[in-house]
């Protein structure tokens, strides 16, 4: 029935983005471009169930916005809807065509889901870009006796023993793998990725010596670092982290390859009309250019890289460009991909 | 010691027996079959499965980077199922197990596969009719068709509950039950 | 040790405002109320529980929570009993003796013994985190996935032996759950296996759904067979043949003992969960009991044993997720989660940086199980009463509820298509008499050994060796060995023995 219903979904998206592509793109509308009242109540649809990374993500978000009277107290609601990777949500999302009282709170995973399993079509570039809210920043971290004390040993000894140390993460398609692949393969050097499911996981393995190096969201490392317990080889990137400003970057290190971002981002069902979408990229953008926004950045550090909602469409552009060419090269990506 | 139920009047006047709950030690009724028969088809059924497993995943990687690959642990527990079932089907021969297996007969049987049936069916319709309205279909054929109490009761039973049940998740507690053609 | 009673005291202090008493009891009311339901465990009544605390002040809300999820424990326990229907992996081995007490028309005390029971282990579960958090954090650390396979293994090998009279059965059902939680996507390569292309098969079969249907409506259809004419037990009239006797109380000492320092010990172990808790406490009842052959047909201390131990495993739990933001299961990963939206970040630094919030999250624990037992043993009476309804009105309402049990978990049809297949599933078992716990057990555990295993190996380079190498996995494996052995030669003395006697 789900199946059914997916195809018939994609069907319309494509006709949709098409439409979209067709008026949308250049700023101007034609029938698109309807009357467009603001909604007293906004459904916001997650990829996890209660209490995972995208629900999380999205009621801070939500908090933000209700505090900085930017919404009203209680207009969004979190919806969920959890199942295969992000392609429930993706799917229910390209069903709510038109609808402009939904939107979604996306990362990574809705634009990589579609290109590592099978049977799973739609991606975030079917739906609506509205806005890009934020990049995660990656710190690349040992124990804190580790003998490593500079990126570059790492990699020698990697390059010493091919394949055999370690380097723990989330799944094997998330980021932090990714970016370890990126490193890999402008080095030379390579190491075993070990999966984990949380964070308190990883962090163990690192701390037990089951891992060498541990690469996460600074945010994340942040309280182990400043315990002790583990310490900051590098940045991945090309820009320093404001919390620890003497941790070198990749980019210092001699890596020039672009590092693979983790974003989080806002969309909308396909086929809304551009009232709607500057409307809520109107909305994320205030929020934006609010303390409590550079607060939460600062806290979490993050990059607070506000993209517009064609920024957005571009940059997830370039975004599926990078990962295809990942994922070939890990073998990960499912045949036939690429349209 | 098993307990030994006692028999007592019902509403209606007429001595009922007790329901029959340890069927162990009560000799059932019906037709039976040797526990024996039982033992073996079971054994046959999970040979059965372990080769089809072996066939279904037989494109899968036996061995990955480090270990086990997705393959390892569905053809090894094929081979174990097909080993046990097979050990099993085998005893009978030598070493049968003892016993009888009751079957469901007559009005049991039909009961059985009737509550299935409407199960299937309230499934599959649900989605469409929403809950309540299957919900309320379910019941209705449950305790006037299997059941054949047709009375008042069942009648408020079937309206009431579903009603009841649709209030408390649907609404209260905020759980996505299908809205179909009738909800609120 | 003077300053963990200071800061408890505070703790207390805090959470004892008359506000959040009525927080306590509204979670404890509430999550017992949605845990009664079938198919609904702490995990599910969490989930849909959760955003109404999110309205809340922190500490408010966080007691709100452990009311609700020591609440929807209960719950789950109350449907174990009563109905056969374990609402969450946890309560599989409470249906054993619970259900069998039940048909003996004795569910009042099995629900007043797993109330007390859970308010027992779980008081000391509670007062280990308050006084060990620290110490058993390091045990904590050093539980990788070489120990966790051998813990698995060591559960795996306790769940076959303790299969009714067949151990070769115990093996094919356990066989069988382990080869339908391979469904799914491979964990460690992300391929789909056993799929046959429906894109719901992706996450796997939600253990739930085979607990309904192997357990709950297999019985229903099992009953719906024999006979419901009539009442389908006899409940007891008098109040006080609806609570547990002093000899109850009596017999399940032990088990209450050992089930609270077996909870909270493998509850620290992170990732190990109150399943595993609850069986191997049922176990070692089992093994240490005098009268081995009453579980699994109404002993009392099989249902004292593995409540007590689910939640004592709780407090344990809490360790590696306050101390280590290691979450041990699903309910502990929503906790988790509504830990860091409050600005609480698990780790060493929690307990000094963040000690009220802490504090007063461990006081509520406390008040949590208190005000359970005081809420749930005065209506364990009033719940087995409800087995007085005629199972002819009874089992169509539980069927409705099964169905909405099962499409709550994921709003899929789909997911309804299987519980009817596992109900079917279930009842030829019955008929064949395959035991189902072994398959529901085996269904759980599989998976996180199989995963453990793929670490184990990806941490060693492809070597076995490393779990014999290690000393924690070398134990478990050990053990798992001896428990394996005992129970063959065991056999193998009580056959020896007949045959003695028969050439006599």
């Amino acid at each position: 029935m789900t199946r059914t219903r997916s195809r018939v979904g994609t069907a319309i998206a494509s006709l949709a983005v098409l439409s979209l592509a067709a008026c949308g793109s250049d700023g101007g509308g034609t029938s698109a471009d309807a009357e467009f009242e603001a909604p007293d109540q906004v459904t916001v649809v997650v990829h996890t169930g209660p209490g995972g990374g995208g629900d999380t993500t999205a009621r801070q978000v939500i908090a933000m916005m209700e505090q900085e009277e930017i919404i009203e107290p209680g207009s969004w609601t979190v919806e969920n809807r959890e199942g295969g990777g992000s392609a429930v949500a993706v799917n229910y999302m390209m069903e709510q065509e038109g609808r402009e009282d939904i939107l979604a709170v996306a990362s990574n995973v809705w634009l990589t889901n579609a290109m590592v399993t099978e049977g799973v079509e739609a991606t975030s570039l079917d739906l609506t870009p509205l806005a890009g809210l934020y990049q995660d920043r990656f710190g690349i971290a040992v124990n804190a006796d580790s003998p490593y004390q500079t990126l570059d040993d790492f990699i020698q000894a990697a390059e010493a023993e091919p394949n055999t140390l370690i380097q723990v993460g989330g799944s094997n398609t998330s980021n932090d793998a990714l970016v370890g692949q990126t490193l890999m393969r402008e080095s030379g050097a390579t190491w075993r990725f070990l999966s984990f499911a949380s964070g308190g996981e990883r962090r163990t393995a690192l701390l037990r010596g089951d891992a060498d190096i541990y690469l996460s969201e600074t945010g994340d490392l942040s309280e182990s670092v400043e315990a002790g317990d583990m310490r900051l080889l590098a940045i991945a990137g090309d820009e320093a982290s404001p919390l620890f400003p003497d941790v070198p970057t990749t980019a210092d290190e001699g890596f020039t390859e672009e590092v693979p971002r983790q974003v989080r981002y806002g969309l909308a069902p396909p086929g809304i009309s551009q009232g709607a979408i500057d409307y809520y990229e109107g909305l994320f953008e205030e929020l934006s250019e609010s303390e409590t926004y550079s607060n939460f950045i600062r806290d979490y550090d993050a990059e607070g890289l506000f993209r517009s909602s064609e920024e957005l469409g571009d940059f997830l552009q370039v975004q599926e460009d990078q990962h295809i060419e990942l994922f070939e090269e890990t073998g990960q990506l499912i045949d036939g991909y690429g349209k | 010691m098993p307990e030994i139920p006692s028999s007592e009047r019902g509403p209606d006047g007429v001595v009922h027996d007790a329901p029959i709950d340890v069927a162990e030690e009560v000799e059932p009724r019906g037709p039976q079959v040797s526990a024996r028969f039982g033992d073996l088809i079971t054994g046959l059924l999970f040979v059965a499965l372990g080769a089809f497993t072996l066939l279904a995943g037989r494109d899968l990687a036996f061995r990955a980077e480090f270990g086990a690959g997705p393959g390892f642990l569905p053809r090894i527990l094929a081979i174990l199922l097909i080993g046990t079932g097979g050990a099993l089907a085998a005893k009978q021969f030598v070493k049968p197990t003892q016993g009888v297996m009751a079957l469901p007969s007559g009005r049991g049987a039909v009961k059985v596969v009737a509550t299935i049936a409407m199960m299937v069916v309230a499934v599959v319709v649900i989605e469409d009719l929403g809950f309540i309205l299957t919900a309320v279909l379910l019941l209705a054929v449950a305790l006037f068709g299997v059941e054949r109490k047709v009375t008042v009761t069942s009648g408020l039973i079937a309206v009431l509950l579903p009603l009841a049940f649709w209030t408390l998740f649907a609404v209260l507690l905020g759980v996505r039950l299908p809205a179909g053609l009738v909800s609120f | 040790m003077l300053d963990t009673l200071n800061n408890l005291g505070g703790g207390f202090a805090a959470a004892l405002s008359l506000t959040n008493l009525f927080y306590a009891f509204l979670g404890v009311l509430v999550g017992t109320l949605v845990g009664v339901l079938p198919g609904l465990g702490p995990s599910a009544t969490l989930s849909i529980l959760l955003p109404l605390t999110f309205s809340l002040p922190p500490a408010a809300s966080l007691i709100l929570f452990a009311g609700i999820y020591y609440g929807a424990k209960y719950g789950g326990s109350t449907t174990a009993i009563l109905l056969n229907i374990p609402g969450e992996s946890a309560s599989v081995m409470t249906t054993l003796d619970g259900y069998a007490l039940a048909k003996q028309g004795r569910a009042g005390p099995a629900l007043g013994i797993a109330a007390i029971s859970s308010f027992v282990a779980g008081t000391i579960g509670v007062i280990g985190l308050t006084f060990l958090a620290p110490v058993m954090a390091n045990v904590a650390i050093q539980f990788g996935p070489p120990e966790f396979f051998g813990l698995m293994i060591f559960g795996l090998t306790t769940i076959v032996l303790l299969g009714g009279s067949s151990v070769l059965k115990g093996i094919i059902s356990a066989a069988f759950g382990l080869l339908l939680a391979t469904v799914g996507s491979d964990i460690v390569s992300g391929t789909s296996r056993f799929t046959f292309g429906q894109l719901e098969l992706l996450d796997g079969i939600d253990f739930v759904l085979v607990a309904i249907g192997v357990f709950a409506i297999a019985e229903v259809l099992v009953n719906v067979q024999r006979r419901t004419t009539h009442k389908l037990f006899e409940v007891p009239r008098k109040l006080r043949e609806l609570l547990p006797t002093w000899d109850d109380i009596k017999r399940s000492r032990f088990a209450m003992a050992q089930s609270s320092v077996l909870g909270f010990g493998i509850g620290v172990l992170p990732g190990a969960g109150a399943t595993v808790a609850s069986f191997i406490s049922y176990g070692v009842e089992k093994r240490f009991s005098k009268r081995p052959e009453k579980f699994g047909h109404g002993a009392i201390e099989g249902v004292a044993a593995p409540e007590g131990a689910n939640n004592s495993e709780t407090g344990g739990a809490m360790v590696p997720l306050l101390t280590l933001g290691i979450p041990g299961s699903a309910a502990t990963a929503i906790m988790l989660a509504a830990l860091i939206i409050y600005g609480l970040q698990p780790g060493p630094q929690l307990f000094t940086e963040q000690s009220d919030l802490v504090w007063t999250i461990i006081a509520s624990m406390y008040i949590g199980n208190v005000i359970c037992v005081l809420l749930n043993l005065p209506l364990a009476p009033l719940f087995a009463s409800v087995l007085r309804i005629p199972y002819t009105y009874l089992y169509p309402g539980i069927l409705v509820v099964c169905l909405i049990g099962a499409y709550s978990l994921s709003n899929s049809g789909f997911d309804l298509y299987l519980l009817v297949i596992f109900s079917v599933i279930g009842y030829a078992m019955r008929l064949l008499d395959i035991p189902a716990a072994p398959l529901l057990l085996a269904f759980v555990l599989g998976p996180l050994a199989e995963r453990a295993l793929a670490q184990s190996m990806i941490i060693s380079g492809g070597s076995l060796s490393i779990l014999v190498e290690r000393p924690i996995s070398l134990v478990f494996l050990v053990l798992a060995a001896l428990l394996l052995l005992s129970t063959v030669f065991g056999r193998g003395n009580a056959f020896r023995k007949k045959v003695l006697e028969e050439d006599e």
